[in-house]
């Protein structure tokens, strides 16, 4: 009876993998989890670390960024009001820190495939902190006082366009 | 063997009738959004380029899960007709997920629907995180007029003219007030006088979530202008008013 059981529940499980793997279409459901910090209405809440994190991934560029990649990436920081003489060490400082945080990203996964459910995150997360960290500093010996002052402010006034896990 | 059939039992029956408490009992979600646009332009609407980065970065954590479950990021990045669904790589539960996608796009409109967020899909449970937001996206135009007053001056960003940065006043139609978009200083090289950068023409994009009226629209710092002399006499200009 157990071996009938376990054979329609693995039925089933195919069907629901099978089905969840189709194409994302749009879903009604409510827009957001209610356990996440809406930095439109609360920027406060949103941690300069978290904050700095999501903007250098989104406006650091990969190895093989395409020509949008590059176009956008001005674009994105053009709004920060960067000297020109401000500018070029940034992307440079920006490209650095993509690479590294990739590495990161690439030891998290493979400890976290390796050790499975065991898998202690703390260490790596204190690793992510670290980075972001090392990459404001580098931010602010490579540019102006003035440059990492308006770089600085933009990523505050970016924290409205985030929302954050509430960790 | 027991473990693996016992997970895929609970979560199949946890998914079927109590999706809600299904995902909050099996996955402590430290996910993060951030979508960001910004905007090139030569002054003029066609040569107006929108480009829309959405990130998700995070990871959840999982008590078990079979070995054959992964996780897969996707990514909503529509501006107007551009854009769409955008599928990262898949992972395992416990693994770290980050990534972008960004979009350009030239309004073919003024103003536009725009849908941003992203979800995260488990292979047994399904979408187990997510979070969008329904958006306008428009290309503003207001005129300003130079108030004659320096707010101060700054390097130009060439990094070698200095600038003379003034104070600017919206000057639209009564319809058309306050316009969108309101710019409250102009830069430009200190050689020109005040008079000789009267009225300032811009476009910039400017974006807002649906539904919350014109006190909703949230504009990029700056964009892409012509000045002209005080001599033209110029008239208030029907600048972008969206309610």
């Amino acid at each position: 009876m157990i071996r009938y059981v376990s054979l329609a529940l693995l039925v089933l499980s195919v069907f629901a993998l099978g089905t969840l793997a189709q194409n994302p279409v749009p879903h009604q459901h409510p827009m957001s989890p209610p356990n996440l910090i809406d930095g439109s209405k609360n920027p406060e809440l949103v941690p300069d670390s978290t904050a700095y994190r999501l903007y250098l991934i989104s406006v650091s560029i990969p190895a093989n960024s395409t020509e949008l990649d590059r176009v956008a990436q001005q674009a994105h920081l053009s709004k920060v009001g960067l000297a020109v003489n401000d500018l070029q060490p940034t992307i440079t400082a920006l490209a650095a820190f993509r690479s590294q945080y990739d590495a990161w990203l690439s030891r998290y996964n493979a400890a976290a495939t390796a050790q499975g459910a065991k898998f202690d995150p703390t260490l790596y997360l204190q690793q992510r902190e670290d980075l972001v960290q090392s990459m404001r500093d580098t931010l602010k010996r490579s540019i102006s006082a003035k440059g990492m002052l308006r770089f600085d402010t933009h990523v505050q006034t970016e924290k409205k366009f985030m929302k954050v896990a509430v960790d | 063997m027991k473990r693996i059939f016992s997970t895929i039992v609970f979560t199949l029956v946890c998914s079927l009738f109590l999706p809600s408490k299904c995902s909050a009992q099996f996955f402590q979600n430290h996910f993060n959004i951030y979508r960001t646009d910004s905007v090139t332009s030569d002054g003029t609407v066609n040569g107006t380029t929108v480009f829309q980065t959405v990130t998700i970065d995070g990871y959840t954590q999982v008590s078990t899960m079979p070995p054959i479950v992964f996780h897969t990021p996707h990514i909503r990045n529509q501006i107007g007709s551009s854009g769409g669904w955008y599928t990262g790589s898949s992972v395992c539960p416990g693994c770290y997920i980050s990534y972008s996608n960004t979009q350009g796009a030239q309004p073919g409109n003024l103003l536009e629907d725009d849908n941003a967020g992203a979800e995260v899909v488990c292979s047994l449970a399904g979408i187990f995180f997510y979070s969008f937001e329904f958006l306008q996206l428009e290309v503003a135009y207001t005129r300003s007029l130079n108030t004659g007053v320096l707010r101060g001056t700054a390097k130009c960003p060439n990094g070698q003219d200095t600038c003379n940065i003034w104070f600017i006043v919206s000057y639209c139609t009564p319809p058309t007030s306050p316009p969108d978009w309101n710019p409250s200083s102009y830069g430009i090289q200190n050689t020109y006088p005040a008079t000789s950068v009267w009225y300032i023409d811009g476009i910039t994009a400017c974006v807002r979530i649906k539904g919350t009226g014109q006190a909703g629209w949230v504009c990029l710092p700056s964009g892409a202008s012509l000045s002209w002399p005080q001599s033209l006499n110029l008239s208030p200009a029907n600048c972008t008013h969206t309610p």
